[in-house]
């Protein structure tokens, strides 16, 4: 249940992140639900692969991944030459859904 | 199913680390009641593993005392509420403008002391009913770190201290050119939390990072709390002492090492990366028996004091390393150098006390992850190397000058600081105080726990391993404050287990009682040391207002001028400008200790800035500025005011923006020979 429940909170809030952003809204809500999104999606879909039977320190990795994450994949571009935050963005988001599809399907094979 | 034994003298057993001894002498209601509460959430633990449905994971005891419980939780509840409102409300009553040399305090209205007192009580009774009431913990834990965390944000008009500023410039810097050019400064040089900023401002579409900077210390302190309650809960399983150490962590932070900076960034994956070790890595884990260190020489089994069957706390699922499987212990191997990757191009000093820290515990036998410090060194050499040679190259000498000159870094961080008005050296020696309170606190628990054989000797090798650092440099006159940042969590750990210790019903009032005073007494200091610089670490809206008035005036490649470094400024443009500050000259130095004339620094100043051109050099003197000098000693008081006055009586300098707390100057143009 909760794994569908994460499955459709990574899909909405990816799409609502990637609105926001391609769209350029000029809302007050923005950052909220931008940094809400990369405080918490990127790094928690990798560890949830993990499959850590202690929620706290899944969350706590999650956000310190997701911390490493946002940092590492803009660095890459930047030194890289090829800086642009949304690419930065897009690839993040990237990561994220890969991680959620795989933790899907794992848990699929699991139950079958 | 198996349920863990309880009772006797040692209820919590050494391979729980358990500091919580219990004798024979315990009132028996209080010790039943313990009994009943830990064995119905082992129970607990222990159906939720075997996965039986939430329906069969009902209480199977229920408490004896439940009406009694309920009123204190009620009462410590009340408590929490009062506080919160109680704080609440003093909040409009702060007057910043009229604080002292003591910072903050100075205007801290009494009812903000009594809010802090109340939630004190609170947080000591419901860590009493522990582990009823949980969430009431949990909730005054928040409670303290917003107090502490955002109590200034929210009285003061700009976000404070010069530092945030400038890492604001940092990212608009980043940000603005897609590139990194490491020959400006060191922050181009270790830029990941400065990338990560430009990352997350351009995608939530704020104009500028000092929108959020000012609300990270209450950022950062509620993402410290996960891998703090990771890393105290694989110590032991006495939920009072996990919750009591986290309380002192908070309590004792007065370092201000939390605010919007790559510090803080980097101590929240550096104590993230150490849960990981300490809880799913430590040696005795993975050999199914603790190891025992220089059993011969001291007679002792040290392996067994230190708690290595990893133990997880009552209601979270126990997990260890050996329980995992192979493929989820390198993946976690795989995050921790993640973690460590990210940390090493972010901060110059944080890898090497993640180095420090690994390096002591694969020494002294206490991790099975034995690749990570070369890992890490690794990783940190490539870094240097490749990446900040730029910057190694000029500053090699500055780098390596200090290594093994303790007597420098003593004097830098200690004796530099002890100094400035009589109110800064009550702030000083506050500081000083608390910090010996805390850790004599940590060594008698230490003591106590090894006296009990159930010393945390991971623990202690990770509050000892930073002060490594010491070793290699002063740090700017910092180091010793990054140390003690860097130890503090397992010193708190330490000085809650000493309140836990020895017999006696973990419930009984007496201790609950003595708990409450060393926490009133280090909450009542914490502000006077947290907050003691705030008189220079404040920017008024004026002075802010001026500072934003010469970028607008001052065109790219213009000389900024300031009479010391505490200017809110560098925030935009950070590379497109030449700074000066007039405190930090030779001249300056020689003028105020020679008692020498002020004219020569102003002829100086006058000189430099003519230089550069007319409309290409600006003065800026600010409130910040002068309190800077003033309260920390660096020039006699009211240095700087007779600067400024001896600037505008010079003829050569024309105000060209002024209000009550910033003044901004220029040459004034010469006149031409009379005809």
């Amino acid at each position: 249940m909760i794994s569908r429940l994460w499955l459709w909170f990574v899909l909405a809030s990816s799409i609502a992140v990637v609105s926001l952003v391609v769209l350029d809204v000029d809302s007050a809500i923005r950052p909220f639900v931008v940094v809400a999104f990369l405080i918490v999606a990127p790094g928690t879909a990798i560890v949830r692969l993990l499959k850590i039977p202690d929620r706290i320190a899944e969350l706590t990795l999650g956000i310190a991944l997701s911390a490493a994450v946002d940092g590492t994949v803009p660095g890459v571009l930047m030194y890289a030459g090829f800086w642009s935050s949304d690419l930065a963005l897009l690839i993040v988001i990237g990561i994220t859904l890969a991680a959620t599809f795989l933790e899907a399907r794992s848990r699929r094979r699991t139950s079958a | 199913m198996k349920v863990p034994r309880r009772g006797g003298r040692r209820a919590e057993g050494p391979a729980g680390g358990g500091l919580s001894g219990e004798g024979a002498s315990v009132p028996p209601a209080d010790h039943l009641d313990e009994q009943i509460s830990s064995l119905r959430e082992s129970v607990e633990v222990e159906l939720r593993e075997a996965g039986l449905p939430r329906r069969a994971r009902r209480p199977l005891v229920q408490p004896a005392t439940k009406a009694t419980l309920g009123s204190a939780v009620t009462l410590a509840s009340l408590l929490s509420l009062g506080a919160v409102a109680l704080w609440a409300a003093s909040l409009p009553g702060v007057d910043v403008s009229r604080m002292s040399d003591i910072g903050l305090v100075s205007v801290l209205p009494s009812a903000m002391f009594v809010s802090i007192a109340m939630l004190t009580i609170s947080f000591c009774i419901s860590l009493r009913e522990l582990p009823r009431g949980k969430w009431l913990v949990l909730l005054n834990v928040a409670v303290l770190v917003v107090i502490v965390a955002a109590t200034a944000a929210l009285v003061e008009p700009e976000p404070r201290t010069v530092a945030v500023w400038r890492h604001v410039g940092v990212i608009e810097s980043i940000s603005r050119n897609g590139q990194v050019d490491p020959h400006i400064d060191a922050y181009f040089n270790w830029p990941g939390f400065f990338i990560l900023g430009a990352f997350i401002g351009d995608v939530a579409g704020v104009k500028s990072a000092i929108v959020f900077a000012d609300w990270a210390p209450l950022l950062f302190n509620f993402l410290y709390l996960g891998p703090l309650l990771m890393l105290f809960r694989s110590a032991t399983k006495d939920e009072r002492v996990v919750w009591l150490a986290i309380w002192f962590f908070y309590s004792t932070n007065w370092v201000n090492q939390d605010y919007f900076s790559p510090q803080a960034f980097g101590f929240f994956l550096y104590i993230a990366a150490l849960a990981v070790i300490v809880r799913w890595f430590s040696a005795t884990q993975s050999a199914g028996k603790p190891r025992r260190l220089w059993r011969n020489r001291f007679g002792l089994q040290w392996g067994r004091f230190a708690g290595g069957v990893p133990v997880a706390a009552s209601g979270a699922t126990p997990t260890s390393g050996s329980e995992l499987s192979p493929r989820q212990r390198v993946a976690l191997i795989g995050l921790t150098v993640i973690l460590v990757a990210a940390i090493v191009p972010s901060h110059q000093l944080t890898p090497f006390a993640m180095l420090s820290s690994l390096a002591a515990l694969v020494a002294f036998n206490r991790t099975s992850a034995r690749m990570l410090p070369v890992i890490t060194a690794v990783l940190i050499g490539t870094w240097m190397v490749f990446m900040a040679a730029s910057y190694l190259a000029g500053h090699i000498d500055v780098l390596t000058g200090h290594v093994g000159r303790l007597e420098d870094t003593v004097q830098a961080n200690v004796g530099a600081h002890i100094g400035g008005s009589s109110e800064h050296r009550l702030v000083v020696n506050t500081r000083l105080a608390l910090t010996a309170v805390v850790w004599g606190l940590a060594l008698l628990g230490a003591i106590l726990a090894f006296r009990a054989r159930r010393l945390q000797v991971t623990f202690g090798l990770l509050a000892v391993a930073p002060f490594a650092l010491v070793a290699l440099q002063p740090y700017g006159g910092e180091v010793l404050l990054r140390v003690y940042f860097f130890s503090l969590p397992f010193v708190a750990f330490f000085a809650a287990s000493a309140f836990f210790s020895g017999r006696g019903s973990n419930r009984s009032w007496p201790r609950i009682v003595a708990i409450c005073g060393a926490s009133l007494i280090l909450l009542a200091a914490l502000p006077l040391a947290r907050y003691g610089n705030e008189r220079m670490d404040f920017f008024t809206a004026d002075e802010t207002r001026a500072v934003y008035r010469l970028y607008d005036v001052a065109p790219p490649g213009s000389l900024l001028v300031a009479g010391s470094r505490n200017v809110p400024w560098k925030f935009e443009g950070y590379e497109q400008f030449d700074y000066l500050v007039v405190a930090e000259t030779d001249l300056w130095a020689r003028t105020e200790a020679n008692r020498g004339d002020i004219g020569n620094v102003v002829a100086s100043v006058e000189s430099q800035m003519r230089a550069r051109g007319s409309g290409r050099a600006y003065l800026i003197i600010t409130r910040s500025e002068k309190v800077y000098l003033d309260l920390l000693g660096f020039a006699p008081r009211g240095a700087l005011d007779r600067f400024e006055r001896a600037v505008v009586s010079s003829g050569q300098f024309r105000q060209i923006y002024g209000n009550r707390d910033a003044t901004i100057f220029v040459i004034a143009r010469q006149r031409g020979p009379s005809t």
